[in-house]
Parts: structure tokens; C-alpha cells; sequence
């Protein structure tokens, strides 16, 4: 489980998580939901160790989090200038004793892995990045606004590929704004709001999700419109 | 007509060029010039010299010829980009070719057209593809700095090489030559990698320097090690000039590894390492500021580690 109790992070004088606790479940895939600025990223990257919180603690299964067990895909990947999909891909040792066929993953994702990165569209450095993180294999894998330019033929792709992993015990976090997707594909689904989780949902219940997130906000906006149009 | 009009806007682009640079940069840039015009010119008394920069000449348009991002942009405003080409390097190579007929009385130089019309034929696809293909895959992956680097220079290195190791009968022009290579090195630092891409070396921020410095300084040595090789066979009283090219090689491939990871942020380039960098290559030719790599390199190992620190402690 990953236990994260009374966190407090941010930017500067900007607190962005304030006194943040929740419980994830292993093997399991988590949804994380919230307005822009809610500090869903934030989250992910005090998870993965890339930002100290100003206190609080993070454990996984008893022990502080490291990145040598947590990898984070961020929102907008960024790759080396001058190589190859494929040269890329080297860079990353594998954490499993499970065999990372490229040429498999490659005609699953259809990536052209033998180009050079800097001639790939948006979506095909997205796949890039799930590969790399994929091809890890690490026991919990981050995924910040994974379907953002992705096919609807590769998004359907990697849904059916995370719900392998977490039979294979992985613990999966992923924001998105597409409520749908992560309705459809998490265990659990939470949503941050004013530094906090707010709520949690169970799937069961992924009907309720969408009133309760919005139904403050479809009420205001309803309103504005209707002096607008 | 077209042709006239292209290279007024060449004109335009070398003034605004020559102005972006500033005018120190400017200044020692043609200075430069007028010492590289007057050496050629004095050079040019015999056939044989003249062979010499005709030789030199061609090296030199075909190297700017394969390095250019230009050529879908002339492609895309000609329906005949060869004749621009042939314009271009034409007008680069006339003021040569007038000094080499002023120095030696002879027109020797005028045979230089033939490979410039046979270079301004060449298309960029067949050698972009061999650069990305051939160049590439004989270099390991985690050395992409060399991969990308070597993409990005394309033939230059290798061409460079070879005149290494043709010149190595002249004295010390192999070892400038390989200095050159050394300084063309040094620019392959200026990219910035991501952040999983250094996390894949599974190293803490220490380990990880050292491994680095181990297999970039091989890697420059596989080509400077044969050159240093022959120079020793052809010049034995002069060990120490190839081991102080070797020691200085080593030293300064460690300056450019450590400059680039003490400023080392995710997903961004720095260029400002480069000046610092050129100064500490300048060693080599002014000995005062031989021992400045060496300071540099105990500075900024120092920061590359404080700066890596946070991010690799989690391999231990």
C-alpha cells in the first residue's frame, strides 16, 4: 500500500497540497481528478520523489518511496535531440525478469522505433514514453495525462495494457480529464480539490462521480452561458 | 534573375548575421578571414601548393555542403536548386581562386568547378540517411551525446579523421586536426537529456560522472589513439607532444561532462557552458591557461554532484 499521511507540498511561498492523506491500494489502478491547479501533478512528482514535500510522509509497503521502484510519465515527455525510438528504449533496463520484446511492443503501438524522435507527431512520443516506462517495469508507474494526443485505437491499446499490469501486481496512478477513461478503467477514483482528496469513488459507483465533481460547477457555468448566448 | 535576387538576400542574411555576432565577434571573425586569405595567397607559389588548396578548398565546400539545414528551403523557393548551389559555392571559392592565379601565375585553381559542380548535384537524402543508419549504429546507445553529436556534424568527423591520418606526414597537423575534433566534441554537450534518460544508468550521482568521463574519453580515443600512434612511430623525440594531447583530451572531455551536469536541469539545452569550454580548449595553443581545465573540472565535478544528487540518491 502506499500510505501518505498529513503531506504538505508546494512551489515556493504556494502550497499546492495541504495536509493530504490517503491510502492506495496495491495492484491496483488509481484515477486522480481535479481542476486545472488542483495539484495533480504535483502530486505525482512528490510521489515519484522529484519534489520534497515540506512535511508529511510517503511509504510504500512500510518503506520511504524511491525512485528506483516509481516511475513517472509526465504530461509533456521530452526526449534526447538526435536519436532513435528504438536508441531511446535501450536506455532503459528492464526491473522484471519478464523479456521486453521491442519488435512486439513496436507493431502493438505501430511506432516506427528505427526514425529519429524529433521526426514523431505528439502521440507517437507519448507512446515512446509508455514504452520507456513500460519496459522499466517498475512496481508503481505514474502516468500524468497519458491519453492527451493519444489514437483512439493506441488509447483503447494502453487501457487493455494496464489492466494487464495490475494483475501482475503493478500499482497504477493516472490523471486525466477525461472522466470516462478512468471511469471505465480505475479501481478507485479520487478527486483533489483545495489541496486535498476530497473524495474518493469506488468504480461501482462511477455514475455519482460525474454529479458530484460537477454539479456545482455545471450549475455556474449554466448561468454564465445563459447571459452569453 | 532569380539568381541575383537569392543572393542579395544572402547578403542581407551575412550583415545580420555579422550584426547578431556583435562587433568583437565580428571584428576577429574577418580579421580571421583576411589571415586565412593572406596564408592561402602565400601559399600559392607552386603547382603543388595549389593542388594542396584545391584539395582543401573542396573539403571544405563539401563539408558546408552536407552540414547546411538549408536545403529544403532552397528546394522548396527553386525549381533548380543545383544552380543556387553551384552560385553560392561559386562565389565562396572565386576570391581563392583569384589569389591562387595573383600567387602562383597559374590556373590550376580553376579545376575546383568540377567537384563543386558534382557537390552542388548532391542531394541531402542518400547521406542523411547513411549519416542516421551508418554513423549511428556504431555507437552504444548510452553514449547518445556521440550518437546525436556525430548525426549532427554527419561526414565532418569522420573526413576530418581521415585527413588525421593522411596529414600525419606534416608535423603536428594531425594533432591540430585532432584538436579541431576535440573542439567540435565539446559542442555535443550543449543538449540536454531528460530525466529518465539519466536515471537509466540505475547510478548514484557519482558513479554515474565517472562512468561517463570512462566511456566518452574512450570513445574520443578510438579515434585519436591511432593518430597519437603514428605520430609517436614518425616523430619519437616528440613523445611528449602526444601525451600531452592525450592528458589534455582526457582533462578536457571531463570539463565538458561535468560543465554540462553542474547546470543540468530536465528537458533543457544550455549553451552557456560552450565560451567556458572554448577558453579551456584554447590551452592547447596559449600554455598560460593550460592548468584552467584542470580548476574548472575540480569546480564544477563538485556542482555536478550537488546538482545530480537529489536526483540519483535513490541508487545506491
Amino acid at each position: 500500500m502506499i500510505i501518505i499521511d498529513k503531506l504538505v507540498a508546494g512551489y515556493g511561498q504556494s502550497i499546492v497540497l495541504n495536509n493530504l492523506s490517503v491510502t492506495l491500494e496495491e495492484g491496483a489502478i488509481h484515477g486522480l481528478v481535479g481542476l486545472n491547479g488542483s495539484g495533480k501533478s504535483t502530486f505525482l512528482r512528490v510521489i515519484s520523489n522529484l519534489n520534497r514535500p515540506l512535511s508529511g510522509t510517503i511509504s510504500y509497503s512500510g518503506k520511504p518511496t524511491s525512485r528506483s521502484f516509481i516511475s513517472l510519465m509526465e504530461t509533456e515527455p521530452y526526449f534526447y535531440h538526435g536519436i532513435t525510438g528504438h536508441e531511446y528504449l535501450t536506455l532503459f533496463k528492464s526491473y522484471s525478469e519478464i523479456e521486453f520484446i521491442e519488435s512486439e511492443w513496436q507493431d502493438l503501438f505501430s511506432i516506427p522505433l528505427d526514425h529519429l524522435i524529433d521526426s514523431y507527431s505528439t502521440g507517437m512520443k507519448k507512446k515512446l514514453a509508455i514504452l520507456g516506462i513500460i519496459k522499466s517495469n517498475k512496481s508503481v508507474m505514474l502516468f500524468d495525462e497519458p491519453f492527451n494526443g493519444l489514437d483512439i485505437e493506441s488509447s483503447r491499446i494502453f487501457s487493455s495494457v494496464l489492466k494487464k499490469l495490475v494483475t501482475l501486481n503493478h500499482t497504477i496512478i493516472i490523471t486525466s480529464h477525461i472522466l470516462e477513461t478512468l471511469t471505465s478503467l480505475c479501481t478507485k477514483i479520487h478527486y483533489l480539490k483545495n489541496g486535498i482528496i476530497f473524495k474518493t469513488f469506488d468504480s461501482m459507483n462511477a455514475d455519482k462521480i460525474d454529479k458530484e465533481i460537477f454539479h456545482e460547477l455545471d450549475a455556474q457555468v449554466n448561468d454564465k452561458i445563459n447571459k452569453l448566448l | 534573375m532569380q539568381a541575383v535576387s537569392f543572393l542579395k538576400v544572402r547578403k542581407a542574411q551575412l550583415l545580420h548575421e555579422l550584426k547578431a555576432l556583435g562587433f568583437l565577434y565580428s571584428l576577429f571573425l574577418i580579421s580571421g578571414s583576411v589571415i586565412a586569405a593572406f596564408v592561402f595567397y602565400k601559399t600559392q607559389t607552386n603547382t603543388k601548393n595549389v593542388l594542396y588548396g584545391l584539395l582543401a578548398l573542396t573539403f571544405v565546400v563539401f563539408s558546408i555542403h552536407i552540414s547546411r539545414s538549408d536545403h529544403r528551403f532552397i528546394s522548396l523557393i527553386s525549381e533548380k536548386p543545383f544552380l543556387i548551389f553551384l552560385i553560392e559555392y561559386g562565389a565562396f571559392v572565386m576570391p581563392f581562386i583569384l589569389l591562387s592565379i595573383v600567387g602562383s601565375g597559374k590556373i590550376w585553381m580553376v579545376l575546383i568547378m568540377f567537384p563543386i559542380v558534382l557537390i552542388s548535384k548532391m542531394k541531402k537524402g542518400f547521406y542523411k540517411e547513411a549519416t542516421v543508419s551508418v554513423i549511428g549504429n556504431y555507437v552504444p546507445s548510452k553514449l547518445y551525446e556521440w550518437k546525436a553529436g556525430l548525426r549532427r556534424v554527419s561526414w565532418i568527423f569522420i573526413l576530418l579523421w581521415l585527413a588525421a591520418l593522411v596529414l600525419v606526414f606534416i608535423p603536428f597537423v594531425s594533432i591540430l586536426i585532432l584538436w579541431v575534433m576535440l573542439m567540435m566534441v565539446s559542442g555535443f554537450y550543449d543538449h540536454g537529456e531528460s530525466r529518465d534518460m539519466i536515471e537509466g544508468f540505475r547510478l548514484n550521482a557519482g558513479g554515474f560522472l565517472v562512468k561517463k568521463f570512462v566511456t566518452h574519453i574512450l570513445m574520443f580515443q578510438l579515434f585519436a589513439v591511432p593518430v597519437l600512434l603514428i605520430n609517436l612511430f614518425i616523430y619519437p623525440d616528440k613523445w611528449w607532444v602526444v601525451l600531452l594531447f592525450l592528458l589534455f583530451s582526457c582533462v578536457n572531455i571531463m570539463v565538458f561532462i561535468s560543465s554540462k551536469y553542474a547546470v543540468w536541469q530536465h528537458a533543457e539545452n544550455n549553451f552557456t557552458n560552450s565560451i567556458l569550454n572554448t577558453i579551456c580548449m584554447i590551452g592547447l595553443i596559449l600554455p598560460f591557461l593550460l592548468p584552467l581545465p584542470i580548476i574548472v573540472l575540480v569546480r564544477n565535478y563538485r556542482k555536478a554532484l550537488l546538482n545530480l544528487k537529489p536526483l540519483l540518491d535513490d541508487y545506491h
